[in-house]
């Protein structure tokens, strides 16, 4: 059990930051053209 | 009584706090600007991270996900998440906004928005909303210390608040970003062998039997994912995110590390270190939280004692020690925190500002250090008197989602000294209504029972939208000013 919501915490949080890093990207791209 | 727990992690506080305190402030330059409430603006990713995590994980990470996760099982979790959202937001929005203005106050940030009235006005409830989760920390502290060994509640909190104000006095961000990197550490390290001795102490030797405790009931099926159901996915999980982030995206208390960072590229690299180190702190204590619930010895003792009590039977005394010390980690670096932000804007804001403008840094220094004594002081004769600490979280969390939005739409689209104030005193007005009258009864339903950060939401939403397409007001402070990259 623990294992299990272990590994699917860091599979959502690492998702979490990739989309926010992600947004910012576009956004920051978006704001310099 | 655990005496022997108490005494160990307590000199184990003292050394770390006084031994990096003393070193730091032989170091710090006392004339350099912002030394003491920013570090110089000099803070590195690895300093950075640990501080950003542990300022927003305290006491109801704690002791709130252990009753949260009694009732509804791991969705609890989103808590957990909810501030993992927090830091992303601050990361790649509001904490690089506030760095790139190079303030060191948000109510600062807010003047040049909306001129000094509106400024003063949030200073003092961004104050008085942090200094208010000072005193659920001080209960924390209080809770988990008499908890872990027997002393009382008041007792802990003396102890457990003097030690909160150490860690921030002697040389401030600088000391409470290192003490922050050393805590971090402890507190996985603790959290790791403490949930391994639980395991061990389980038939098997592993969680499995509580998974099978879940699984062997079909009500009780849905506990061990972190999705929970449809219906409290989003009746718990979505809530969870909107209070958290409007609410704690725009507060002093988080931002006034992101001022800290020696850059924006700093900030930027730190989320993925700060994201990972808050967030992982609540699977540990949703697990322990379905172990105790799966055990009838300590399901019995209910929501509010079965994971503590079922902690302090399974674990030997050293482990407990080191659990404390954990512990006390979280709720701590909180605390230093919520005594460093509100001194910091009573310095530069109420002092500062309006009594003494050509205080020198030393002045500033001085009366940061005085406030850090006198709210932590208070925070602790108040602490025995207070509420329950998830319900007072959220009343305080409310608060602060008027000045978030004026924020944002003051930074993009436009601002409006007018506007700005009608919807901080229509709000806070509906604030206070929803909490001390019987509106919300009388009303009912679904509507009737929403938590206030909802109603400050849409309040807030309602006004400024009305507000900005019917007057005129200025552009967008970023439209008009030029900020580069720091």
């Amino acid at each position: 059990m623990f294992t299990q919501l272990f590994i699917m915490s860091v599979i959502v949080i690492f998702v979490m930051v990739a989309v926010g890093q992600g947004i910012y990207s576009i956004a920051s791209k978006a704001s310099k053209k | 009584m655990r005496i022997g727990v108490l005494i160990a992690v307590l000199i184990y506080e003292i050394v770390v706090i006084f031994g990096v305190g003393a070193l730091i402030s032989k170091k710090r330059n006392k004339d350099e600007e912002g030394g003491f409430a920013l570090g110089g603006r000099n803070m590195s990713v690895i300093v950075l991270a640990p501080t950003i995590a542990l300022t927003v994980l305290g006491t109801a990470h704690i002791l709130g996900v252990f009753e949260m996760t009694f009732g509804m099982g791991a969705i609890a979790y989103w808590f957990s998440l909810a501030h993992v959202v927090l830091i992303i937001v601050a990361c790649f929005g509001t904490g690089i906004w506030v760095r790139r203005m190079g303030v060191t106050t948000v109510p600062e940030a807010l003047k040049g928005m909306y001129g000094p009235k509106n400024s003063l006005a949030i200073s003092c409830v961004m104050a008085g909303v942090i200094w208010g989760i000072l005193t659920l920390e001080t209960q924390g502290v209080g809770i988990v210390i008499a908890t872990m060994t027997g002393w009382g509640i008041v007792q802990g909190a003396i102890v457990g608040g003097i030690l909160g104000i150490f860690y921030v006095i002697l040389a401030g961000m600088e000391e409470v970003g290192v003490v922050n990197v050393i805590n971090a550490a402890v507190m996985y390290i603790g959290l790791i062998v403490a949930t391994a001795f639980v395991a061990m102490k389980l038939p098997g030797g592993n969680f499995d039997t509580v998974q099978a405790f879940y699984d062997a009931d079909q009500s009780t099926h849905f506990m061990t994912s972190i999705f929970g159901t449809p219906d409290l996915f989003i009746t718990f999980a979505i809530a969870q995110i909107i209070a958290v982030v409007f609410c704690q995206g725009i507060s002093q208390m988080l931002l006034q590390a992101y001022m800290s960072a020696k850059d924006e590229k700093t900030i930027r690299r730190s989320v993925w270190l700060a994201a990972p180190l808050n967030g992982l702190f609540g699977v540990f204590a949703v697990t322990l939280g379905l172990t105790a619930k799966s055990l009838p010895q300590y399901a019995e003792l209910g929501p509010k004692m079965a994971a503590t009590t079922m902690i302090v039977d399974m674990l030997p005394a050293w482990v407990g020690a080191l659990l404390l010390a954990a512990l006390l980690a979280a709720i701590l670096s909180t605390f230093a925190m919520t005594s460093l932000t509100p001194a910091t804007i009573f310095a530069i804001d109420i002092y500062k500002s309006l009594f003494k403008k050509d205080a020198s840094e030393k002045d500033v220094t001085r009366m940061i250090r005085i406030m850090v004594v006198v709210l932590g002081a208070i925070a602790i004769a108040v602490s025995a008197y207070l509420p329950p600490i998830l319900g007072a979280i959220n009343w305080l969390f409310a608060w602060m989602v008027p000045v978030f939005w004026l924020f944002v739409t003051g930074l993009f689209w436009k601002r409006s000294h007018g506007v700005a104030t009608a919807t901080l005193a229509i709000t806070w007005i509906v604030n206070m209504i929803w909490t001390f009258t019987s509106l919300p009864a009388s009303i009912g339903g679904l509507i009737g029972t929403l938590p206030n950060g909802y109603i400050t939401l849409i309040t807030s939403l309602v006004v400024i939208i009305i507000g900005n397409l019917t007057t005129k007001g200025e552009p967008g402070y970023f439209k008009v000013h030029e900020f580069k990259e720091v």
